[in-house]
């Protein structure tokens, strides 16, 4: 026999059921939604990660491609420094027996004086007018012979001189060597950075068939944080190098001797006593440059008397009023040391 | 006078030695980085150090803190030439006691004319 209460239990158990239907018919056609979702996506999903690990497969071989680029661009470089070593060499030669013609030129001209003087003593006894002496005398006559001489020895040893700048401007635009190897070890360094991080991804989505690039990846990962890479050889790389190539490279060095004048006046004769601890203290730390700037004003209104620390500190706000990723010129650091 | 050339490019080393020798400075050692360096000037007696800033095991800077840190080799003249010339470098090269900076790239005259200045501020 069934009891009011119990009835009562059974018809609420019941709308709970009804409920739960309706919320099934809600959430079906949800689920449907997103099981056609996933099952677009997938496809989707596994080109992603052919293309990533296609790409993946190809950066240790740029990577070696760089590494032969840059040993090769050394090798070239070498062999072209034989050849101006070689050119610098035979212009010494040259210039050498230049000397030696010009020394053997002025003692035959000296002989040839003499002959004449001691010809025309002999032909003054009776034999005047004699068509050899006088084209003898034409040829060694200092208006013409001389001057022709002296030009051309001069505009050899011009010649001569520019060859010799030539050569020097040569080996010195070889240092672009220098710079295009780090450039091309910060790519390197991109590169291998790439590999890491588009590693640590495909391992979320796949775990398998990855392990020699994993194990690459993980030692990257180790040397990330670093600017040094291993081409044909270990290579620490400023990746700023290539901003020697542009611009005037004079103006780039007067700025850096600028900036070095400029901080180092502040020192004066009394570097010296400046001790490390000094300087750490000034340069340490943001907070102090802050500190720095904010004494500037007072340092400057004081002449005589001014610490080393209150002088450092007034120079080094100059240089601080520019973003320190500034590029500075030789001039900025002539300026600097010229005061030490 | 006897230089001591520290650079890890080979390349760049025999630059500054072509350099060196150009202006009749012949005696000339190498390094190709800051713990070589070190090593050699305990071998041999160097009166002048030019080193590049960027290299592997010690950089420039660290040598050069080395070198002032050493009681044998605190005064010797350093020249760094290096291709950073950024703001901050300058700082940190002040920093370390280098005698004069150069960047990359120079020109032999440039490089003799630090030179010239480094030992001028020496002898005085």
């Amino acid at each position: 026999m069934i009891r009011d209460k119990d009835l009562q239990q059974l018809l609420a158990k019941s709308e709970e059921l009804k409920a739960l239907f309706v919320l099934g018919q809600r959430v079906v056609p949800f689920l449907e939604e997103l099981f056609v979702f996933v099952r677009e996506v997938s496809p989707a999903l596994e080109d992603i990660n052919k293309s990533i690990e296609d790409n993946l497969s190809r950066i240790p071989k740029a990577s070696k491609q760089l590494s032969k680029v840059t040993e090769a661009t050394e090798l070239a470089t070498n062999e072209i420094m034989d050849i101006v070593d070689g050119l610098n060499y035979k212009m010494n030669v040259l210039d050498r027996n230049l000397k030696d013609v010009q020394t053997r030129y002025y003692a035959l001209q000296h002989a040839c004086s003499a002959a004449v003087e001691i010809s025309r003593a002999g032909l003054n006894n009776g034999q005047m007018g004699n068509p050899y002496l006088t084209k003898i005398e034409s040829m060694l006559a200092p208006e013409s012979t001389n001057e022709d001489a002296v030009l051309c020895f001069n505009n050899s040893e011009s010649v001569l001189s520019s060859v010799r700048t030539d050569a020097s401007n040569i080996m010195m635009s070889l240092q672009v060597q220098d710079i295009t190897s780090q450039q091309l070890a910060a790519v390197n360094h991109v590169i291998e950075t790439v590999q890491g991080k588009l590693n640590s991804i495909l391992t979320r989505f796949k775990s398998t068939d990855l392990d020699e690039v994993s194990e690459q990846a993980h030692a990257v990962e180790q040397r990330i944080t670093v600017n040094s890479t291993t081409l044909h050889r270990e290579i620490v790389f400023d990746p700023n190098a290539v901003d020697g190539l542009g611009g005037d490279k004079v103006q780039r060095q007067n700025d850096v001797d600028d900036l070095m004048k400029s901080l180092q006046e502040g020192l004066g004769d009394v570097r010296e006593e400046a001790s490390m601890d000094d300087i750490d203290a000034l340069f340490a730390s943001s907070a102090a440059m802050d500190s720095i700037q904010q004494d500037m004003a007072a340092a400057t209104m004081q002449i005589p008397g001014t610490s080393v620390a209150e002088a450092i500190a007034t120079q080094t706000t100059v240089a601080s009023n520019n973003d320190d990723s500034d590029e500075v010129s030789q001039d900025d650091i002539d300026a600097l040391f010229s005061a030490v | 006078m006897r230089f001591l050339v520290v650079d890890d490019s080979p390349t760049m080393r025999r630059i500054v030695v072509n350099a060196l020798q150009t202006f009749g400075w012949d005696q000339i050692v190498e390094a190709q980085d800051g713990q070589e360096a070190l090593s050699k000037l305990k071998e041999h007696p160097v009166e002048f150090v030019i080193t590049d800033w960027n290299m592997p095991v010690m950089t420039g800077l660290e040598l050069t803190k080395a070198i002032r840190s050493d009681g044998t080799l605190a005064k010797l003249p350093v020249l760094m030439v290096t291709t950073r010339g950024l703001k901050q470098d300058i700082i940190e090269a002040l920093q370390a006691k280098v005698n004069n900076y150069v960047v990359k790239p120079f020109t032999p005259q440039i490089l003799k004319e630090k030179i010239d200045t480094v030992l001028q501020t020496m002898a005085a």
